[in-house]
């Protein structure tokens, strides 16, 4: 056996490492290649599978979100009151009918960021009883920072230009002059919010930045006859949190306000009854459509508040309650029997 | 040059298929500069005429400096409504689609009257921005179908005034009129002095401005053959008194408030035969039927059983005539008498207007598995 000689042996040094090169770049590429096959055509429920047969999977998802389990509430509807203020004093009516269900410092607490939900569906003027009464809107929002609110905010979103409505409404200005914070839904601030059991938006668009941080929700709505459910309250209000082609609940507008029912737990509503809009709703145009309710009702019960609306601020006690109603009660989201409630009334002025 | 670069050196690539050259020919750059002077000049010319405008460009037209539209943008809207010291705002339109965008909840309510499409202004006080008069005006197909929605919106305490081409009435705050197949809304939103000139003035354009028509065929009956007052007369185009089957109906509220007469023109006596069978089969969902007088009118009465109110109907010739509500059996067919006399007195001009405002596909619409056909 001979020796090698140094180029020999450099020659099969290099030899070998070109094989172990090789070797190596041959596997990475037999790696790769196993991998993206298995990722390509593995079935899809198959652990690290990319199969997509129908094109579903390469449909954009919209993120899902939840309000918080159980709602914004504080007091639970077994043990809801009705709070009934009348008068013409709408700051101190604000109070008595809040006082008349424990006070707003029951509710609201030094730190809460608050979210007050008028009623600004319309391109109106107050006067008219389309909207929210910016007066009681106003009461409200000092009332919620009398109580240590860290930062209340004013959200609605109209179908109508939410601008105009927002101004022509006055509720810009009562909110904005009150100290509040107004958010004007834009298309980004839509996002889907699952509603579990819910019929019509199980999984709906919903305006929800201005819910982040959120602690505690308020709404405060007009009493109005409605062309479709024939009652438009404080239920029928949060409606106006949803995105979407909304015109299509139409169908079903008894469905979707036991759906909205079930979607928001507020902490208290408000009824504002200061006017009522008693025929040629939603829209109404006309003040012959519309008369002097001077009453306010507070309470955590929204169907408790709105079939007292029903009865004596629409003024159609003996006719049946809209079916709503009992839809939404069946899912035990309130009581619209409010006689049977609690009721502190209080007369101001 | 060419020629002479194609023969330097190559530097790159050197299968001789391209050619990059150490030189560049002189032609070329001169060429070049040309070609950026005249790139400069273009930039230079566009800034020059950025800074000195056209004049014509930003020249207004008279009639928007009066604050009126081109006539042809603005559909059926009437030129110059605005009062003096008003503005008109931008005009928009809406149609099945969109409504629900401008007056979400209540759309539903025009689109029974025939909907096509509604537009819209805003006039807005010159001096008060917040002082403002919104006008919705509907185009709604047929006069029928504008009285009808006019009429269905309209406070039953309120008396309109009934004049040549439709109705109108005013609240203190708003305006409300037909005008053929338009309806006008005009909001204002306010009551005050300046609100009601405005509305004066748009009522006068309005008037002016777009064609009325006569009272469609049944206020002939109702009104002239039967004294009813024109505010008690309602028109429904489609699912009359809750019933699926019931479209075209003219009706009239007598004097107790209470009992409705009603009367629907069709296109043949079997029709009307048919339809009639169906109304009282629909009056008897919540009653049962009564014994008439002997010699009565052949009309079958139905007793409602919750109100103890009477209704009937009955095909006469191609019409169908009944009452609805009545109070006993005797103002039931007191009711339905006189209604019959007045469609037999009615002249042959208004009934050709009913015929022709027969819906031609009525007949088919009274198919319906609620109400089969009795043998």
């Amino acid at each position: 056996m001979t020796a090698k000689t140094p180029e020999e042996k450099s020659r099969q040094e290099q030899v070998s490492l070109e094989r172990r090169k090789f070797l190596k770049q041959a596997g990475t590429v037999a790696g790769l290649t196993l991998a993206s096959g298995w990722a390509a055509l593995a079935p899809p429920k198959w652990p690290l599978s990319l199969r997509d047969p129908d094109g579903e999977r390469g449909k954009p998802r919209a993120r899902t979100l939840h309000l918080p389990e159980g709602g914004f509430v504080v007091e639970p509807l077994e043990r809801a009151s009705l709070g009934v203020a009348r008068g013409g004093d709408v700051p101190a009516m604000v109070r008595a009918a809040v006082d008349g269900i424990g006070g707003i410092a029951r509710y609201v607490g030094p730190g809460d960021v608050v979210l007050i939900k008028p009623n600004v569906a319309f391109e109106r003027p107050a006067v008219l009883g389309a909207t929210t009464n910016p007066e009681v809107l106003a009461a409200l929002i000092h009332l919620v920072r009398e109580a240590g609110a860290k930062e209340v905010r004013v959200v609605d979103n109209p179908i109508e230009s939410p601008e105009s409505c927002f101004i022509r409404s006055g509720i810009q200005k009562a909110a904005v002059d009150a100290n509040a914070r107004v958010y004007l839904p834009s298309a980004g601030d839509f996002e889907t919010v699952n509603v579990p059991g819910a019929t019509w938006i199980e999984n709906w668009p919903f305006f929800w930045r201005p819910f982040k941080g959120v602690t505690k929700v308020i709404g405060v709505s007009p009493v109005k006859d409605h062309n479709l459910c024939r009652a438009s309250m404080t239920t029928k209000n949060w409606y106006g949190l949803l995105g979407g082609r909304r015109n299509q609940f139409h169908q079903d507008i008894h469905g979707i306000i036991a759906d909205l029912a079930l979607m928001m737990r507020p902490t208290f509503v408000l009824l504002d009854g200061s006017r009522v809009l008693f025929r040629s709703g939603p829209t109404g145009g006309s003040l012959s459509d519309v008369r002097e309710g001077r009453t306010l009702v507070a309470c955590v019960d929204s169907l408790a508040a709105d079939a007292f609306g029903w009865d004596d601020l629409l003024e159609r006690k003996g006719e049946e309650l809209p079916a709503y109603f009992a839809k939404s009660a069946a899912r035990g989201l309130g009581n619209p029997d409010w006689r049977r409630l609690p009721m502190r009334e209080a007369q101001i002025g | 040059m060419s020629r002479r670069g194609s023969e330097q050196d190559r530097l790159f690539v050197r299968d001789g298929r391209r050619s990059h050259r150490k030189t560049f020919s002189m032609t070329e750059f001169r060429y070049g500069l040309v070609v950026l002077l005249g790139l400069g000049l273009v930039a230079a010319w566009v800034a020059w005429k950025g800074t000195r405008p056209d004049p014509a460009l930003f020249e207004i037209p008279e009639e928007l400096l009066e604050g009126e539209m081109p006539s042809s943008d603005r559909g059926p809207l009437p030129d110059r409504l605005a009062a003096p010291g008003w503005s008109e705002g931008p005009l928009s339109q809406f149609d099945s689609d969109n409504l629900y965008e401008k007056i979400n909840g209540r759309e539903d309510y025009y689109k029974t009257f025939g909907f096509e499409l509604l537009y819209f202004i805003s006039l807005v006080h010159d001096e008060e921005v917040a002082t403002v008069v919104d006008i919705e005006l509907f185009d709604l197909g047929q006069a029928a179908n504008a009285l009808g929605a006019y009429s269905g919106e309209r406070p039953p305490e309120v008396r309109p005034e009934v004049g040549e081409g439709g109705m109108s009435h005013r609240a203190p705050n708003a305006l409300f009129m037909t005008r053929g197949r338009y309806y006008l809304r005009a909001i204002g939103s306010e009551v005050t002095d300046v609100v009601q000139a405005q509305l004066t003035h748009l009522r006068q354009a309005f008037e002016t401005g777009v064609q009325g028509e006569p009272l469609p065929w049944a206020y002939a009956l109702f009104v002239g053959e039967l004294g009813v007052d024109p505010s008690r007369v309602s028109y429904m185009r489609e699912n009359a008194f809750s019933f699926g089957f019931a479209r075209n109906v003219y009706a009239a509220t007598l004097e107790d408030d209470q009992t409705q007469i009603f009367v629907v023109a069709l296109e043949a006596d079997t029709v009307a035969t048919r339809l009639a069978q169906m109304f009282e089969q629909g009056f008897r969902e919540y009653g049962s039927a009564v014994e008439s007088a002997p010699g009565a009118s052949g009309v079958q009465w139905v007793r409602d059983r919750y109100l103890q109110r009477v209704s009937g109907a009955i095909a006469t010739g191609s019409w169908v005539l009944g009452v609805r509500g009545a109070l006993d059996l005797d103002a039931a067919t007191s009711a339905l008498r006189s209604l019959q006399s007045g469609v037999e007195a009615l002249p042959a001009e208004v009934v050709a207007r009913a015929r022709e405002s027969i819906d031609p596909g009525s007949s088919q619409t009274l198919a319906s598995p609620e109400y089969p056909e009795e043998n």
